[in-house]
C-alpha cells in the first residue's frame, strides 16, 4: 500500500478528526494503526499500543467476547455493535461500542479494521435516569413536584408516610391542603420566592397531615426549569422536623462518643464515659453489657441519679438480669438484631413472663420505652447497649433506634480495637521480655566467652572462621579478634609448631578441620613456638561439630587451652621420678651386695634363723627393685624416652619361653598353654615380653586359692590374639574399663588392694599401642578375668 | 691374684664391692674421684671399674683419658651405672663392659672373671 496516494491522504485525515477510534489489527491482534480519538478518550499514547496485543486493553471479563469477534472477523465476518470495557490509562475502564471488518489486501485477509465509540457517558445518562426514580420512590424524604400553578404532578412513598395520603389521591390537587389555615399568606411569599428561580433550602415551617395532625417540617423547595429556561413548576422535599432536630443532637452525640470510644484503648474506661453522656438527654437509663463466647456481663449502668444507679446495680446481682436467657438483652446479643420497644404498657408488662417481683420493679422503675442494640464489629457481637426512658413523654422510635445502632458499631468497632490492641500488647510485652532475656542471656555468654581463659573460635561448615575470642586472638599472636578474623592464616606464619613427639605439625590438619571431615572430638596436643621471641607454649586444641536439626555438621567450635603449665609441671614431675629412682638404685645395688655377703657368711648354717631372715629381706628387697623399675618405665613412657626396637620375631616362641621362665617362680598355679601358633609380628620382643609377664604374674596375683591360669593363641584376621584366663577374683563392668588407667588398682571382695603401684597394665596397653595393636579385658565379678591383646601379623 | 681398681663416688657401693672382690681372691684398691694417677703407677691394676656418674666428675671423661693413655689402654675397663641408658655412651667412651645397678653379684663376678681372662 502506497500511503502516499493522495486519495489515501484525505481519508487519513478523515480518520485523524472522526470523533469515534479507528483502528487496524494484524492477524496476530497486534495493534498496527490507531486513530488520534485513541488518545483522546483512553489517555493513552499510541506509541504506547501499536504492535502491542489489542487483548491486554480489553477488561478480563469482556476478552472471551472480544477474542470471539476478532477470529469471527478474520474469517470474513463483519461485526457490528458489540460493546467492550476498554482500560484506560487512568487504570478505569471506558465502555466501548465496536464495529469490525476484516482488512483485505489483494483479496486476502490480512487482518482487522474496526471503529470503536466510547458509550459510557450515553449508558451514564440512562442509568441516572433508572437511578433517579429509584431515588425519588425509595427517599426517606418526602418529594413533592408541583406544576407552576401549584397543583402536586408526583408524590413519593415518603410522602405518603409524612402525610397519610396516598399518591393517587393528592396528584392533580392544589397542594395548599397540606398547609395549615392560619398560615395560608406564606404561599404567596414561596410562589414569588420560587418564580424569581429562587432555591429554598432547610426552610421550616408546618403542614397538616390528613389526620389533622400539625407536624414540623424541613423543606427544600426548588424550581424546575423546562428545556427553554422558563419555571415550570417546583419540587419539594419535606422532611420531618421533629427527626431532624433529633438528628442534629444524635450527630452531635455520635461524635462525642465517637471521640470517647477511641480516646483510650481501655474499653471499661470509655464505654463507662459513653454510657454517661447518654443520661439524661437521650435516655434515663443506659446499661452496657460485653460478653464472650460464654458469658455476657455488665459494663455500666449510667443513669442521672448515683443513688438510682446503685439500686439498680443491686438490682442486676440479686436477678443476673444479664445472664437471664430471656431478657431482652441476652436476646439481642445472642441474635445480634436490635430490639425496640416504643410503648411499654402495663399491659405489656402483665402479659410477660416476668415474675410479680420484677414487675413490681418494673413499674417502680416506670420504664415507658426501651432500645437494645448490638454492640457489633463486622458480624461479631461483642456486646449490648440498652436505653430506657421512664419519663411518661419520651418514647423511643425509629430515628432512635439508629442513632442507638450507629452507637453499637462505633463501639464496636472501638472494643474490638482496644481487644486488638490488648492483645497485641500483650503478645509485644511477651516478645520483648523473651527478647530481653534473650539480649540478656547472650550478653551473659559474651561476656563469659569474652573473659574465659580458654581461647574459642567459631568455624562455619566451609572452615572460615566466623567467631573468636579475646584469649583466642591473644594465644595466636593477634593483638585484637578483629586482626584474627581479618587474617585467620597468619598465624602459622610466626609460630614454629611441633606435636607431642617433637615433629613437625601439619597446621593444614588442625582439629578443626578434622571435625569438619566428619571426625569425632578431634584433639591434639600442639607446641608453639614463637619464631621472634623464642617463647614456647603448649596448648590442647579440641574441636567440637555442631549439627543442625538434619544432622549435618553446621559449625565447630574449638577451644584451646594453654597447658604449658600442666606441661611443665607433669616434665618437671617425670624427671622428679627419673632421678629419684636412680638415686635409689645405688644404695640397693650395696645393699644388695651386702646382703649377698651376709648369704656366704651363713652358708653353713642354711637352716639358722638369722639365715631366715636375710632370705626375706633379700626377696623384699627384689620386690622393691621392681617397683622401682615399674616408676622408671611409667617416667619414661610419660616423657617419650621409651625406646622400642623394631625386629621380627615369633610369637609362639616368646609365649612359650615367658611361660617357661614363669613357671620356674610359682608353685601355687599350672600355666597352662592351649593352641600354639607360630606367627612372625614385628617389634620389640623384650617389650611384649613384658606384657606377657605382666598379664601372667596379675592372673596369678588376683586368684589366690585357685590352682590355674590358661594362655591361649588365636589366629586373628590380619592379628594374632593371645589371651590369659584366670578364674580368681574377677571384676566390674566399670572395673574392666577403667583396668588400664594409670595408678588403678583392683580391690578383693574386702576392699583391699593388691600390692604394686598399678601401672603394670598401664604400660602393657602404652606397649601394645606403640605396636599398633589392642588390648583390652572382660571379666566377670567372682569367676574370673580374661586379658587379650592382639597384634598385627609381621 | 689379679688386681682392680674400683671407682665410685658412693662409699657403700665401694666397701661391698671390695668385700665381694676379695672374697673371690681379687686385690682391690678403691677410689671415690678420677684422681688416680698415683694408684695407677703404684698398684698396676689388671681392671678398672668406673661408675659412670661421679660426685662432679662424668666417670666417661677418664674413660677417655684412660683409653688414650699407652700405659692404660689395655687395661680392661668395667664401666657401671644405674642409667641403663649409659650403656651406650660407656661403650662410647671405651668401656669394654657396662653393667647397670643394682647388679646380681652372680652376673657382676661373672663378668669380672670373664673379662681378666682375655
Amino acid at each position: 500500500m502506497n500511503n502516499d496516494l493522495p486519495g489515501d491522504a484525505r481519508y487519513k485525515t478523515i480518520v485523524e478528526l472522526a470523533p469515534d477510534v479507528v483502528y487496524t489489527i494484524s492477524k496476530s491482534g497486534n495493534f498496527t494503526s490507531l486513530s488520534s480519538a485513541f488518545e483522546k478518550i483512553t489517555g493513552w499514547k499510541r506509541k504506547e499500543w501499536i504492535g502491542k496485543n489489542f487483548a491486554q486493553i480489553v477488561h478480563p471479563a469482556d476478552l472471551p467476547k472480544a477474542l470471539i469477534n476478532f477470529s469471527k472477523t478474520l474469517r470474513g465476518e463483519s461485526r457490528s455493535y458489540y460493546r467492550l470495557r476498554i482500560r484506560s490509562k487512568k487504570g478505569n475502564y471506558i465502555l466501548g461500542e465496536f464495529k469490525s471488518a476484516p482488512e483485505m489486501e489483494n483479496g486476502k485477509i490480512v487482518g482487522v479494521i474496526g471503529i470503536g465509540r466510547d458509550i459510557t457517558n450515553e449508558l451514564k445518562k440512562h442509568e441516572e435516569l433508572v437511578h433517579y426514580k429509584n431515588l425519588v420512590q425509595s427517599s426517606d424524604s418526602a418529594i413533592i413536584s408541583r406544576d407552576i400553578e401549584g397543583n402536586i404532578v408526583s408524590w413519593n412513598k415518603a410522602a405518603e408516610n409524612l402525610f397519610g395520603y396516598k399518591a393517587p389521591e393528592v396528584i392533580g390537587k392544589h397542594f395548599s391542603f397540606l398547609v395549615p389555615k392560619d398560615n395560608k399568606d406564606e404561599l404567596k411569599k414561596i410562589s414569588q420566592m420560587l418564580k424569581k428561580g429562587k432555591l429554598l433550602e432547610d426552610y421550616e415551617t408546618v403542614r397538616v397531615t390528613k389526620e389533622g395532625k400539625v407536624i414540623d417540617i424541613i423543606a427544600k423547595i426548588s424550581p424546575i426549569v423546562g428545556d427553554d429556561g422558563q419555571v415550570i413548576g417546583t419540587s419539594v422535599f419535606d422532611r420531618d422536623n421533629t427527626y431532624r432536630r433529633k438528628d442534629k443532637e444524635y450527630d452531635d452525640y455520635l461524635v462525642k462518643a465517637n471521640k470517647i470510644l477511641f480516646s483510650s484503648l481501655s474499653f471499661g474506661v470509655t464505654l463507662r464515659k459513653l454510657a454517661k453522656i447518654m443520661v439524661p438527654e437521650v435516655a434515663d437509663w443506659c446499661s452496657i453489657h460485653i460478653g464472650d463466647s460464654h458469658t455476657l456481663s455488665s459494663v455500666v449502668i449510667a443513669h442521672e441519679d448515683p443513688d438510682m444507679i446503685k439500686w439498680a446495680e443491686g438490682l442486676q446481682k440479686k436477678f443476673g438480669s444479664a445472664d437471664d436467657k430471656k431478657s431482652s438483652t441476652y436476646r439481642v446479643f445472642k441474635t445480634g438484631k436490635s430490639e425496640l420497644y416504643k410503648k411499654i404498657t402495663d399491659k405489656l408488662i402483665v402479659n410477660s413472663d416476668a415474675s410479680e417481683e420484677q414487675i413490681r420493679l418494673i413499674k417502680k422503675l416506670n420504664i415507658r420505652s426501651v432500645i437494645s442494640v448490638p454492640i457489633k464489629c463486622g458480624k461479631k457481637i461483642l456486646g449490648v447497649i440498652s436505653l430506657v426512658s421512664s419519663q411518661d413523654n419520651r418514647y423511643f422510635d425509629e430515628s432512635d433506634l439508629k442513632f442507638a445502632q450507629e452507637l453499637g458499631n462505633m463501639a464496636g468497632q472501638a472494643v474490638e480495637n482496644a481487644k486488638l490492641y490488648h492483645m497485641a500488647k500483650l503478645e509485644i510485652d511477651k516478645r520483648k521480655k523473651i527478647e530481653n532475656e534473650l539480649r540478656s542471656s547472650r550478653d551473659q555468654l559474651g561476656a563469659i566467652l569474652e573473659n574465659t581463659a580458654d581461647g574459642i573460635t567459631l568455624q562455619d561448615s566451609l572452615g572460615k572462621l566466623v567467631y573468636a575470642n579475646r584469649a583466642a586472638a591473644l594465644a595466636s599472636g593477634y593483638k585484637s579478634v578483629r586482626q584474627m578474623l581479618k587474617n585467620p592464616k597468619k598465624w602459622s606464619e610466626a609460630y614454629e609448631v611441633k606435636d607431642e613427639n617433637d615433629n613437625p605439625y601439619d597446621t593444614s590438619n588442625l582439629p578443626g578441620r578434622r571435625a569438619l571431615t566428619g571426625e569425632h572430638n578431634p584433639q591434639d596436643a600442639i607446641f608453639f613456638i614463637n619464631k621472634k621471641t623464642g617463647e614456647k607454649r603448649w596448648s590442647i586444641v579440641k574441636a567440637r561439630a555442631i549439627k543442625d536439626n538434619s544432622e549435618k555438621i553446621s559449625a565447630v567450635v574449638n577451644i584451646i587451652s594453654d597447658i604449658t603449665q600442666s606441661k611443665e609441671l607433669e616434665r618437671k614431675k617425670d624427671d622428679f621420678i627419673s632421678i629419684a629412682s636412680h638415686e635409689l638404685k645405688t644404695p640397693i645395688t650395696s645393699i644388695k651386695g651386702f646382703m649377698h655377703l651376709l648369704k656366704q657368711e651363713h652358708k653353713d648354717y642354711q637352716n639358722s634363723r638369722s639365715a631366715m631372715f636375710i632370705n626375706r629381706v633379700d626377696a623384699q628387697l627384689d620386690k622393691l627393685m621392681e617397683l622401682i623399675e615399674d616408676l622408671l618405665n611409667l617416667s619414661k613412657l610419660q616423657t617419650g624416652k621409651l625406646s622400642y626396637k623394631s625386629e621380627p620375631f615369633d610369637i609362639s616362641e616368646l609365649v612359650t619361653e615367658v611361660i617357661g621362665d614363669l613357671r620356674q617362680t610359682t608353685n601355687t598355679h599350672k600355666i597352662h598353654l592351649r593352641n600354639k601358633i607360630s606367627r612372625k609380628i614385628n617389634g620389640d620382643r623384650d617389650r611384649i615380653s613384658q606384657v606377657l609377664i605382666n598379664l601372667i604374674s596379675n592372673a596369678i596375683k588376683y586368684s589366690p586359692n585357685r590352682d590355674k591360669v590358661v594362655v591361649s593363641m588365636k589366629n586373628g584376621n590380619e592379628n594374632i590374639l593371645v589371651s590369659v584366663k584366670d578364674y580368681g577374683i574377677g571384676m566390674d563392668k566399670d572395673e574392666a574399663e577403667k583396668i588400664f588407667d594409670r595408678f588403678y588398682r583392683v580391690k578383693d571382695v574386702n576392699d583391699k588392694t593388691f600390692p604394686g603401684l598399678g601401672i603394670g597394665l598401664y604400660i602393657s596397653k602404652e606397649i601394645i599401642q606403640r605396636h599398633n595393636g589392642e588390648i583390652w579385658a572382660t571379666s566377670q565379678k567372682k569367676k574370673g578375668s580374661v586379658f587379650q591383646f592382639a597384634l598385627p601379623i609381621y | 691374684m689379679k688386681k682392680i681398681l674400683a671407682i665410685d663416688d658412693d662409699e657403700a657401693i665401694l666397701e661391698v664391692v671390695k668385700f665381694i672382690l676379695e672374697e673371690n681372691d681379687y686385690e682391690v684398691r678403691t677410689s671415690e674421684n678420677g684422681r688416680i694417677s698415683g694408684i695407677l703407677d703404684e698398684f698396676e691394676p689388671d681392671m678398672i671399674l668406673l661408675d659412670v656418674l661421679l660426685s662432679g666428675e662424668d666417670g666417661r671423661d677418664i674413660a677417655r683419658r684412660l683409653k688414650s693413655d699407652k700405659k692404660t689402654k689395655n687395661i680392661p675397663l668395667v664401666m657401671i651405672s644405674a642409667h641403663p641408658s649409659a650403656n651406650v655412651s660407656a661403650k662410647a667412651a671405651g668401656a669394654d663392659e657396662f653393667i647397670a645397678k643394682p647388679f646380681e653379684i652372680d652376673h657382676f663376678l661373672e663378668v669380672v672373671d670373664k673379662r681378666l681372662r682375655h
